[in-house]
């Protein structure tokens, strides 16, 4: 998987082919960088600063808080990193246990309708949420989860069923003669599943996590509709509604956008061999 | 001697606590939820507004709740059952006999049509009132009167080819002449789907009726839905408007009127107000006078309040209903035109906008059949003006609408 | 050999498939079948959202067909599925580069690419509405500086090109994700084909066509596939910056159907946009998967 350092052998033959490969990897990382940099000077600079000055200047006072000191204090930025966090310590639990079961079932056992029972775990990947979301409301109402956290993590354990995915190609690695002489010493399935599988998937399950979080971390859908009382509001939906009334304060939505990145960034730096293996292995393997 | 002290001691602890129950009936508790669009001050001056109602009913919690998208989150909220106790009321989407579904009647505040505008807007088709506006304004222009003097403007316009000499005086003075928020569509209402400017020039309050009868959304009536379609047109192709106009957005424009670039505004009374107190325009600036060439001031509730069907604390919901209204008081803690009949509101431009000396006429209500066709056509009077602004074929704009008019109509057997 | 369990094994297999299964199928029959089938059900009613549901048969479709709406969306959806093309050809073409041992620096590319995916779509979309402002925006004010005053472009008019706009956005956000799935494909590749092909003295342009490009058939098939889904089911950008538009030029099947929910009240037709929408990924997803099979079948 991570072959980094073995040579490939097709190379540029050609200099020119080098020189322009370089100009677009420069491109593509300025294209990249210049939001960033234009948001995070935009977040110091005063609100008269940001629209006068020039965009791309830097700010006269790099310790300039007032845009960020506003933003956590008036846009209650902190209940909705509460919210978001409380959702996703629970939804992980959740899900990671409920995709780690249901791929410990398929992967290990055989019985009549498994073959159906795989594609109705596929069906949420085929009819996405998004468009079923008129009549999914009504089913939350109906249960009463309406405006509760609840809404929330029932949903996001409910829908994403990428996760049996990475748990199965895991699963199958691990021999099945592992399973059967724990058998044979006598342990119940329940104590297979978790004092010898479970276990030996801590890196799937870590990927699982950290592209869960991420996706609950960025979601504007499921808090915007089935959770808007403002108690209730998670980093999206404070971030949104927050910085929609004030988008002539330059200063103020830079300031909304860096809270809000800062996290997935820093989450990005130390993690980032894990994140993108685990999406590659995901794609890949789908 | 004993038993009779004992009996008389259960009879007098038995009639305190009926008298202490009796008592407490009259005292309120219970917690409300209070949704408000004003997000801007729902943490601030709206919570105040709270807590002083709390402190006089000890026990009781109010809690306030801003919401952005207010038909939508209402409508979502409604259809879920999970109204807040005082609840926005969306007298535009709702019909008349649904009401009594989603609302408790108010009768026992015993309030009548004497005591607010717009009183028959809130009564349903039992007769019974179900909500009440706290608010209104009256519809007009407003011009921030710094920008004018920048311009050299002298006096306010009252022809509407004096209204094109100031706009190109502004231009020239190098200011917006008309703001108009495009972007977020409903500051655009002045121009079409308010009826400001049809029922205002007219006068004639039958208006919306006529329009239902009418086999044409847009025809040759004199001031009507065209008319005022080509005057917004008119000033789009002069440039009286922002200059991006599809990215124009309100935020946008309350910057610019405060740095003196945007002069004018077409919708009510309560935006002058709204500039002074919270963005800190100077009062002197603030002016306003009626479109020019309107024979009546109309005057727009604004959003309606009523009581949840299934609230739990009834009692409480309703004394916080009658808590707003009283004396005008969430009107004037938002800074605009109280609906109370009996209190004349004073605020930044009101008495400029009055000595032109026009009859103030309620905006009639708008009939559930003409709802039911704008629905059913998919016809967003925003979103036509947006199109017919920007088009380079005014004609097909028209025409298309007409067309989904008449076929809703069709549709509906109307 | 008979039956290898016993039937108290055999029992206790089918308690723990049950238990292990029960909730998962739940929640899934709950948040997902019942929704989908919901959704047909409404989408043949004249539903507003509240009251009764009265069953119109075809009604809403006709309508749908007829109103040219859809169309209008199908049009505007176009602009984003062609982003994405663009989006992972690009992807592609960075992938290849950076498999090269001999550019330096791969892992600082790498890393940078990538980045814009893990970001908040929201304050993505924000960044945006900033960047591409007609006066102050960077991009335009790059223009001016350079003197192309006339160039500086309404990134978001009202018009169609603004759908082109936002997805770009998408572009930005996505395009290191394909390029990083490509590069894990392109390095699973064995080197013995290019060994082989460098000893027939193989130009770089043939090696890429020959032996790189056929080998991701399967990686680039499945890039396509998300990406049409996702092209299809855009509605953050729009939603965020411009509310689908004047007009409706900006609304996707997701924008155009909420406002037909909660704007015009008419559950019924939103529902029958989305099962449309439903109908189309489907069979976009058949014709791929249809491709894949017939492409399998042939190298096998």
């Amino acid at each position: 998987m991570r072959h980094k350092s073995l040579p490939s052998m097709m190379e540029f033959e050609k200099t020119w082919m080098k020189v322009a490969s370089y100009g677009l990897l420069i491109l593509v990382v300025v294209i990249v960088a210049v939001p960033l940099f234009i948001i995070v000077t935009l977040s110091f600079k005063t609100k008269t600063e940001a629209l006068s000055s020039n965009i791309f200047s830097l700010p006269q006072n790099l310790l300039y808080l007032d845009n960020y000191v506003y933003i956590w204090t008036r846009g209650k930025l902190l209940t909705g990193f509460v919210n978001t966090g409380i959702l996703i310590v629970t939804s992980l639990i959740g899900s990671i246990l409920m995709g780690s079961m249901i791929s410990f079932i398929l992967a290990r056992f055989s019985f009549t309708g498994k073959r159906l029972l795989y594609l109705a775990f596929l069906f949420p990947t085929v009819v996405p949420a998004i468009t079923t979301q008129v009549a999914t409301f009504t089913v939350v109402r109906d249960i009463g989860l309406y405006n509760t956290i609840f809404a929330g993590i029932v949903l996001y354990i409910a829908t994403d069923i990428m996760q049996i995915y990475i748990f199965l190609q895991h699963i199958e690695k691990i021999p099945l003669a592992i399973d059967e002489s724990a058998r044979i010493d006598g342990a119940s399935y329940l104590k297979i599943y978790s004092r010898i599988l479970l276990p030996q998937m801590k890196p799937a399950i870590a990927t699982a996590a950290i592209i869960k979080a991420l996706m609950i971390y960025n979601d504007l859908f499921i808090p915007y509709l089935y959770m808007p009382k403002s108690s209730l509001k998670t980093v999206t939906t404070t971030v949104l509604s927050f910085v929609a009334d004030r988008t002539s304060d330059w200063g103020l939505v830079g300031a909304g956008i860096v809270s809000v990145i800062i996290p997935t960034v820093l989450l990005y730096v130390f993690l980032q061999r894990y994140i993108i293996v685990g999406v590659v292995d995901g794609a890949v393997k789908a | 001697m004993k038993r009779f002290l004992l009996l008389l001691m259960v009879c007098t602890l038995t009639l305190s606590m009926f008298a202490v129950s009796a008592a407490s009936a009259q005292e309120l508790s219970g917690k409300i939820v209070w949704v408000t669009n004003r997000t801007d001050i729902a943490d601030t001056l709206l919570t105040d507004m709270a807590n002083d109602f709390m402190a006089l009913h000890p026990g009781t919690t109010v809690e306030v709740e801003g919401i952005k998208d207010v038909e939508q989150t209402m409508l979502t909220r409604m259809a879920a059952n999970e109204m807040p106790d005082v609840s926005l009321m969306i007298t535009s989407k709702l019909t008349k006999s649904d009401f009594a579904n989603y609302f408790l009647p108010l009768d026992d505040l015993g309030y009548t049509a004497d005591d607010f505008y717009f009183y028959d807007y809130g009564v349903g088709d039992d007769g019974k009132l179900y909500g009440i506006t706290p608010d209104m304004y009256t519809n007009c222009v407003f011009y921030n009167r710094a920008t004018f003097e920048i311009a050299g403007i002298e006096s306010v316009p009252r022809t509407l080819e004096e209204l094109d000499a100031v706009c190109q005086k502004l231009l020239e003075a190098g200011i917006i002449p008309m703001a108009t928020s495009f972007r977020d569509s409903w500051p655009l209402r002045g121009w079409l789907s308010g009826y400001y400017t049809q029922i205002g020039m007219s006068g004639n309050a039958d208006f919306l009726n006529e329009l239902v009868q009418s086999d044409l959304l847009f025809d040759d009536t004199e001031f009507g839905n065209l008319y005022t379609l080509n005057i917004a047109r008119d000033f789009a192709l002069k440039g009286y408007f922002e200059p991006e106009l599809a990215a124009a957005n309100w935020d946008n424009q309350r910057r610019d009127v405060l740095n003196n670039d945007i002069a004018m505004f077409y919708d009510g009374a309560w935006y002058g107000p709204q500039l002074v107190s919270t963005s800190g325009l100077p009062v002197e600036d603030c002016g306003a006078f009626p479109f020019p060439g309107a024979k009546v001031l109309t005057v727009s509730p604004n959003w309606f309040y009523g009581v949840a069907k299934n609230t739990k604390y009834p009692e409480l919901a309703k004394a916080f209903l009658q808590y707003m209204l009283e004396d005008g008081r969430y009107a004037t803690i938002l800074e605009v035109e109280c609906t109370n009949k009996d209190i004349l509101s004073d605020l930044p431009g009101l008495e400029e906008l009055y000595s032109f000396g026009l009859p103030v006429m309620e905006m009639p209500n708008v009939p559930a059949e003409l709802i039911d066709i704008l629905n059913k056509g998919l016809i967003s009077l925003d979103s036509v003006t947006q199109e017919y602004l920007l088009t380079s074929d005014p004609q097909s704009i028209i025409d298309k609408y007409n067309d989904k008019w008449q076929q809703a109509k069709e549709d509906l057997g109307l | 050999m008979r039956n290898r369990f016993t039937s108290t094994q055999k029992r206790e297999k089918t308690v723990v498939i049950i238990a292990f299964l029960a909730i998962p199928f739940l929640l899934l029959a709950l948040f997902s079948f019942y929704p989908a089938a919901k959704l047909v059900q409404i989408s043949f009613t004249n539903w507003s959202g509240l009251g009764a549901m009265e069953f119109i048969g075809l009604k809403n479709y006709q309508e749908l067909l007829r109103n040219g709406e859809l169309l209008q969306v199908l049009f505007n959806v176009s602009a984003y599925i062609v982003v994405m093309l663009i989006q992972v050809f690009l992807a592609l073409v960075l992938a290849i580069i950076l498999n090269q041992s001999s550019i330096k620096g791969r892992n600082f590319f790498r890393s940078w690419t990538f980045l814009p995916y893990m970001l908040n779509g929201v304050a993505v979309a924000f960044m945006f509405s900033i960047m591409y402002d007609y006066q102050r925006g960077p991009l335009n004010v790059l223009l001016r500086l350079i003197g192309l005053e006339q160039c500086a472009i309404q990134w978001i008019s009202g018009s169609y090109m603004t759908n082109y706009s936002l997805g770009l956005i998408a572009m930005w956000r996505y395009t290191g994700l394909n390029m990083v799935i490509f590069l894990g494909a392109l390095q699973s590749i064995s080197n013995m084909y290019y060994e082989a092909a460098n000893l027939d003295g193989a130009s770089f342009i043939q090696k890429v066509r020959y032996i790189t490009l056929p080998s991701i058939q399967t990686t680039f098939e499945i890039l396509l596939l998300l990406g049409f889904n996702g092209a299809l089911q855009a509605y953050f950008e729009p939603f965020v910056i411009t509310k689908g538009g004047p007009g409706g030029i900006t609304d996707t099947f997701i924008t155009k159907s909420l406002k037909y929910a909660f704007d015009f009240q008419n559950f019924g037709l939103a529902s029958a946009l989305a099962v449309m929408l439903v109908l189309l990924i489907l069979l976009v997803m058949g014709v791929c998967k249809g491709i894949l099979l017939r492409k399998g079948r042939q190298s096998a």
